[in-house]
C-alpha cells in the first residue's frame, strides 16, 4: 500500500494530459467525456491533498476533493478575468491542466516532507476490521441492482418525454435580413445598458434599410407535409413555391423586401405571405405579412382580404386606430 | 468536559455504531435493501410522471397516485430506518442521506429529462452559453440582470463544457447535482462534528429535507444549488479550523474556509450574506460559552466574509442593493403595519388544496413544538456547547421572522419558502435534539417499536408538507399537456422551437411583449428581452393612443400573442408577469387579434397560436396614404 501511494498523482498527472489533450483535438465523446470529467475532478482531489495533508476519512476527502474541484473554476475564472484573458475554451482548458499539474508537484513536494507512517501500523489498520465475503457479496449485488432501477428510471423518462404526443403546427415567417454586429455582440453589450439601446436603435434603423428578407416555413406536424406558399406583392402574386417538409425540416427563402428606403412614399408596397396547407388551396393555413395596406382590397381573393392590416378600416374602430398610428410616428 | 470546542475535539467522532438499548424490526432491515427500496419508488414516481405525460398532467389520478407511493417507498425506509432505536453506523447513516440526496434529485432530473424546465433554469442557461460565446464574465442576461455579477455557476459549468465537451444542459445537471450532494454531505458532516452524534446528525438531516424549496430549487441548475455546497463546506472547514489539535492543521483548514468564503460571495448573493451572519452568530455564540479560541477564529472568519460581500457589493455589483431594496422595504413596513396592529396588506397568495393547508399548518405547529422543546433541551443538556447554542439562537430567532414574513407580508409564502434553506439548518439541530429526546423518552420506550412508526410517520408527513407545499406547486406536480402562463406547465417543444426561431430570425435582445408562459424561455434560447409591464399590450380590444404611446415609451418592438390564452385560465394565476388582478375569464380573442389590422404592424410570425407582431415597422415599412 505505501509503495503505491504515489500512484494516485501519477494517475492524476496522466488523466489532466490526456484529457487536456482530448478536449483540445475534439476526439470522440466515448473518449472526451470520462477523461474530462477527470480533468475537471482531478485539481480539487490533488489539491486538497496538498492542503489537507492530514489524513482524511474517506468522506471528508471525497467531499473536500469535489468541493474544491467546484471552487477551482470561479477563483481562476475570476483570476483570468483579472489578468484579461478571455474565457474560452483554450482557457479552461489550460487552467484545469495547469492546476492539476502544479498540483501533481505541491502534493508529491508535500509528501516528500512529511514523515512516512508506520506501514506495520496501515496493516494493522487494514486488517482492523476483516470483511465476511459473502454478505459483502449480496450487498453489492442488491447496491448494483439499486442502480441499475434507478439509472433505468432516467432512461424510462427519457424514453417517456420523447413519446409525449403535443399538437402539430407549421411555422411561417418572413422577417427582414439585418446584419447587426451590435446587437449580436454580447461581449460589447455586456452589462451596458447604453450598448444596449443602441443596439435596438440600429437594429431598428437596419430593418428601414433592409433590401431582403427571409421566408421561412418549419414543419412540426410529426408527418410530411406538402405545402404551397404563395408571395403577393401589391396585391399580385409573385412567386408561389410548392415544398415538401418532413417532420423537424425547415424551409428558407430569400425575398425582395420593401422599405420605406426603397419604396416611394406613397405606393403600394404592401407583401403578404400565405401557406397553404395542401390539397387545401383556397382557405389560407398561415399567413405573415409586412404591416403595408394594399392599394385595392379587390385586388386580393375574398378569402385573403380578411389578412390586409387595413380591412378592419371599415369598422367603427378605425378613428382610435388612425390616431394610435400618427402618435407613434412621431 | 467544559463543552468547548477545543475540548470537544478529542471525543468529536462518535463509535462506530451508536447502539441503543432497544432494537426494532426496522433496524434489521439492511441499508442496501433499504436503497434497493427506494431506487424502486424512483422508478415508480417516475412511472407517475410518465402517466401524466401521456395523459392529463397533474389530473391523472393514476399518476398522482403512482408519484406518491413512490415517495413513499422513497422517505418511509429512510425515516423509519434513521429514526429507530437499532445500532446504525457512521457509513450507514451517510449512505441513507446520498441514498436519499440522489434520489430526490432522480426525480427531479426525471420531471424534464430532455431539457431544462424550470424557469431560473433557463436563465444560467443563457448565461453560460454568453459565457462560452463571448469567453467573458458579467454577461448581459436579460431575465435575471442581478446573476450577471455572481458568475459561479456559470464558469463551473463553462470549464465542464470545455472539458467535457458536454451540452450546457447536461453538464448543468452534474453540477447541480454534485453541489446538492456535496451540501447535503457537509452539513451532515458539520451537525456530526457539532453535536458530537452521528444519529441525531442523520434525523437533523432527515428533518432538513422537509424544507420546502430542498428538492426543487436547492437542487436546480441555479446559482443558490452551487453556493450551498460552498456553505456546507464552509461551516465544516470553520469548525475544523477550530477544534483540530494540530495548529497547522487548524491553519489548513482555515484557508479552506477561506476560499470557500470567496467562492460563495462570487456565486450568490443571499448565501454569502447567511454565511457571514452564520460566523458571526458561531463567533458571538463561542464568546457567550466561553470559548474564546473558536470566537476568535470565527469573528476572523466572519470578518473576512464580511469584508469580500462589501468588497463585491462595493466594486463589482452595485445592482445588488437597488436589487433587494424594494424586497426589504416592503417586507419591513408589512411586518412594521402588522407589529403596529394594523392589516399588513398581505394577500393571500396559497390556493392550495384543503389538505395541502392543513399539512403546511401542522407542520409549522409541530416544528414550532420541536423548537420549543429542542430549545429546552439544548439549554439544559448544551449550556456550555457554543454550537448548539449558536443554532439554538438562530433557529429561534429564524423560525420565529420567518413565521412572521410568511403570515406578514404579500409575497410571505414564497420568501419563507425561500427562506427556509438557511433557516430549517439551525431549526434541524434543535428539533432533532427534541426528536431524539422524545423518542428515548421512558413513555416513548415502554411503547416500544408503535412509538418509533409513531414518530416516523410524524416526520414522514413534515417532509411530505415540504414536497407537497414547495415546487412543482399541486397543479403541475406532474408533467403533462400545455397549460397557458404557468411556469413549466407552459414550457413545450412549441416554446422552445419558437424561442430558437426568434433568435435565428430576429436576432438577439429585441423588446417584446409576451405572456408569462414562454417568458423565461425566451429569455433562455432566444436571447431576447421580454418586458415584465406587458398587461397594457392585452387589456385593450382596439389599438389604443395611450397604448400606442405606452408601447413607444417602453421601446416596445415586438409583441407575442398566443390564442390558447383565449381558450383557458392560467392555473398559476395570472397571464402576464405584472397582472394586478387574477383573472376570472379567459382573454377575449379581440385583445390579441387587434395586432392583425393596425396599419404598419407587421406580422412577422404564424404558427397557428403563436403570432409574433414587429410594432417598429410602423416606423419604416412604406404607408400608401398619407
Amino acid at each position: 500500500m505505501y509503495r503505491n501511494r504515489n500512484l494516485d498523482i501519477a494517475i492524476a498527472a496522466v488523466i489532466a494530459i490526456l484529457g487536456g489533450l482530448a478536449a483540445a483535438k475534439h476526439l470522440p465523446g466515448q473518449v472526451t467525456i470520462p477523461l474530462g470529467i477527470g480533468l475537471f475532478f482531478a485539481p480539487g482531489y490533488l489539491w486538497s491533498e496538498a492542503i489537507l495533508t492530514q489524513r482524511l476519512p474517506g468522506l471528508e476527502r471525497a467531499l473536500t476533493t469535489l468541493g474544491m474541484a467546484l471552487i477551482f473554476p470561479i477563483l481562476g475564472g475570476f483570476l483570468f478575468y483579472g489578468l484579461h484573458i478571455p474565457l474560452f475554451k483554450s482557457s479552461w482548458i489550460g487552467l484545469l491542466v495547469v492546476l492539476t499539474l502544479l498540483g501533481v508537484v505541491a502534493v508529491a513536494v508535500q509528501r516528500l516532507r512529511e514523515v512516512p507512517v508506520d506501514e506495520r501500523q496501515l496493516r494493522r489498520r487494514s486488517q482492523q476490521a476483516p470483511r465476511r465475503r459473502g454478505p459483502v457479496v449480496l450487498h453489492s449485488f442488491i447496491f448494483g441492482l439499486a442502480g441499475v432501477i434507478a439509472i433505468g428510471s432516467v432512461a424510462y423518462s427519457v424514453k417517456s418525454a420523447q413519446a409525449e404526443k403535443f399538437p402539430g403546427y407549421t411555422m411561417l415567417s418572413m422577417t427582414p435580413v439585418v446584419d447587426n454586429v451590435a446587437a449580436q455582440n454580447v461581449a460589447v453589450l455586456s452589462n451596458n445598458p447604453t450598448a444596449q439601446a443602441q443596439a435596438a436603435t440600429i437594429e431598428n434603423q437596419l430593418q428601414g434599410t433592409a433590401t431582403q428578407a427571409h421566408l421561412f416555413v418549419a414543419d412540426h406536424q410529426g408527418v410530411p407535409e406538402q405545402y404551397e406558399l404563395v408571395l403577393r406583392e401589391k396585391g399580385k402574386v409573385t412567386s408561389t413555391w410548392n415544398i415538401t417538409l418532413n417532420d423537424g425540416q425547415s424551409w428558407q427563402q430569400t425575398i425582395a423586401w420593401a422599405t420605406s428606403a426603397n419604396s416611394p412614399k406613397l405606393a403600394d408596397s404592401s407583401m403578404l405571405a400565405d401557406l397553404y396547407l395542401l390539397p387545401n388551396t383556397t382557405t389560407p393555413y398561415r399567413y405573415v405579412n409586412n404591416g403595408s395596406c394594399v392599394s385595392n382590397l379587390n385586388l386580393y381573393p375574398a378569402a385573403l382580404r380578411a389578412e390586409d392590416p387595413c380591412i378592419a378600416k371599415v369598422t367603427p374602430k378605425v378613428t382610435q386606430k388612425s390616431t394610435a398610428k400618427s402618435s407613434v410616428k412621431k | 468536559m467544559d463543552g468547548s470546542l477545543g475540548a470537544r475535539a478529542e471525543v468529536r467522532r462518535p463509535g462506530r455504531a451508536e447502539r441503543a438499548p432497544e432494537a426494532s424490526v426496522l433496524s434489521r432491515v439492511p441499508i442496501s435493501v433499504i436503497t434497493l427500496i427506494v431506487a424502486i419508488g424512483v422508478l415508480v414516481s417516475s412511472m407517475g410522471y410518465a402517466s401524466g405525460r401521456s395523459g392529463d398532467g397533474p389530473h391523472s389520478g393514476p399518476g398522482t397516485t403512482l408519484y406518491w407511493i413512490g415517495q413513499a417507498l422513497i422517505l418511509v425506509p429512510i425515516a423509519c430506518r434513521l429514526l429507530s432505536r437499532g445500532s446504525l453506523s457512521n457509513g450507514g447513516i451517510v449512505t441513507l442521506i446520498a441514498v436519499l440526496t440522489i434520489a430526490e434529485y432522480f426525480l427531479k432530473c426525471n420531471y424534464d429529462p430532455l431539457g431544462f424546465a424550470f424557469n431560473d433554469e433557463f436563465l444560467h442557461w443563457r448565461g453560460t452559453t454568453n459565457m462560452l460565446q463571448s469567453g467573458k464574465l458579467f454577461e448581459l442576461n436579460y431575465g435575471l440582470p442581478i446573476g450577471t455579477h455572481y458568475p459561479g455557476i456559470e464558469e463551473v459549468t463553462s470549464a465542464l463544457v470545455s472539458a467535457t465537451g458536454l451540452s450546457v444542459f447536461e453538464a448543468g445537471l452534474v453540477v447541480a447535482g454534485v453541489a446538492h450532494c456535496v451540501f447535503i454531505l457537509f452539513l451532515y458532516l458539520a451537525f456530526v462534528v457539532a453535536i458530537r452524534s452521528h444519529r441525531i446528525a442523520g434525523i437533523a438531516v432527515l428533518i432538513y429535507f422537509a424544507a420546502p424549496s430542498l428538492t426543487s430549487f436547492n437542487s436546480m441548475f441555479v446559482y443558490e444549488t452551487l453556493a450551498l455546497a460552498f456553505l456546507g463546506m464552509c461551516i465544516v472547514a470553520g469548525l475544523r479550523s477550530a477544534i483540530e489539535p494540530s495548529a497547522p492543521d487548524r491553519r489548513r483548514w482555515f484557508i479552506v474556509a477561506v476560499l470557500c468564503i470567496l467562492a460563495t460571495v462570487i456565486t450568490h448573493h443571499v448565501t454569502s450574506y447567511m454565511l457571514t451572519g452564520f460566523l458571526v452568530l458561531v463567533a458571538l455564540a463561542s464568546r457567550l460559552t466561553g470559548s474564546r479560541n473558536t470566537a476568535a477564529r470565527f469573528g476572523l472568519l466572519a470578518l473576512i466574509s464580511a469584508l469580500s460581500v462589501a468588497g463585491w457589493i462595493a466594486f463589482i455589483a452595485r445592482d445588488t442593493i437597488t436589487y433587494f431594496s424594494p424586497t426589504v422595504v416592503g417586507m419591513a413596513q408589512s411586518l412594521k403595519n402588522l407589529t403596529n396592529g394594523g392589516s399588513s396588506g398581505a394577500a393571500s397568495t396559497s390556493s392550495s388544496p384543503f389538505s395541502n393547508t392543513v399539512l403546511e399548518a401542522a407542520g409549522l405547529l409541530a416544528i414550532t413544538l420541536l423548537i420549543a422543546i429542542g430549545s429546552w433541551q439544548a439549554w439544559k443538556r448544551y449550556r456550555r456547547h457554543p454550537w448548539i447554542i449558536g443554532m439554538m439562537i438562530g433557529g429561534t430567532l429564524g423560525w420565529i421572522l420567518s413565521l412572521g414574513i410568511r403570515l406578514g407580508t404579500s409575497d410571505g409564502q414564497e420568501l419563507s419558502g425561500r427562506a427556509a434553506t438557511y433557516i430549517y439548518i439551525p431549526v434541524s439541530v434543535i428539533a432533532a435534539l427534541a426528536l431524539t429526546r422524545l423518542v428515548n423518552s421512558a413513555p416513548m420506550r415502554r411503547l416500544g417499536a408503535a412509538a418509533t412508526a409513531f414518530v416516523a410517520a410524524a416526520v414522514v408527513a413534515l417532509l411530505i408538507d415540504g414536497l407537497s407545499n414547495g415546487w412543482p406547486p399541486f397543479w403541475e406536480r406532474l408533467p403533462g399537456p400545455h397549460q397557458v402562463a404557468s411556469f413549466e406547465a407552459s414550457v413545450d417543444p412549441q416554446e422552445v422551437a419558437v424561442s430558437y426561431w426568434s433568435l435565428a430570425q430576429l436576432g438577439p435582445g429585441n423588446v417584446m411583449a409576451t405572456d408569462s408562459g414562454i417568458y423565461p424561455v425566451l429569455i433562455g434560447y432566444g436571447d431576447q428581452n421580454p418586458q415584465q409591464q406587458v398587461t397594457f399590450l392585452y387589456s385593450t380590444p382596439t389599438w389604443t393612443l395611450p397604448v400606442a404611446q405606452q408601447a413607444a415609451a417602453l421601446n416596445m418592438q415586438y409583441v407575442e400573442t398566443d390564442t390558447r390564452l383565449t381558450k383557458v385560465l392560467p392555473l398559476a394565476g395570472n397571464y402576464f408577469l405584472d397582472q394586478q388582478s387574477t383573472p376570472t375569464s379567459p382573454l377575449p380573442l379581440v385583445y390579441l387579434t387587434k395586432y392583425n389590422h393596425i396599419e404598419g404592424v407587421a406580422r412577422v410570425y404564424d404558427d397557428g397560436t403563436i403570432n409574433f407582431y414587429d410594432l417598429v415597422s410602423l416606423g419604416y415599412v412604406p404607408q400608401p396614404k398619407p
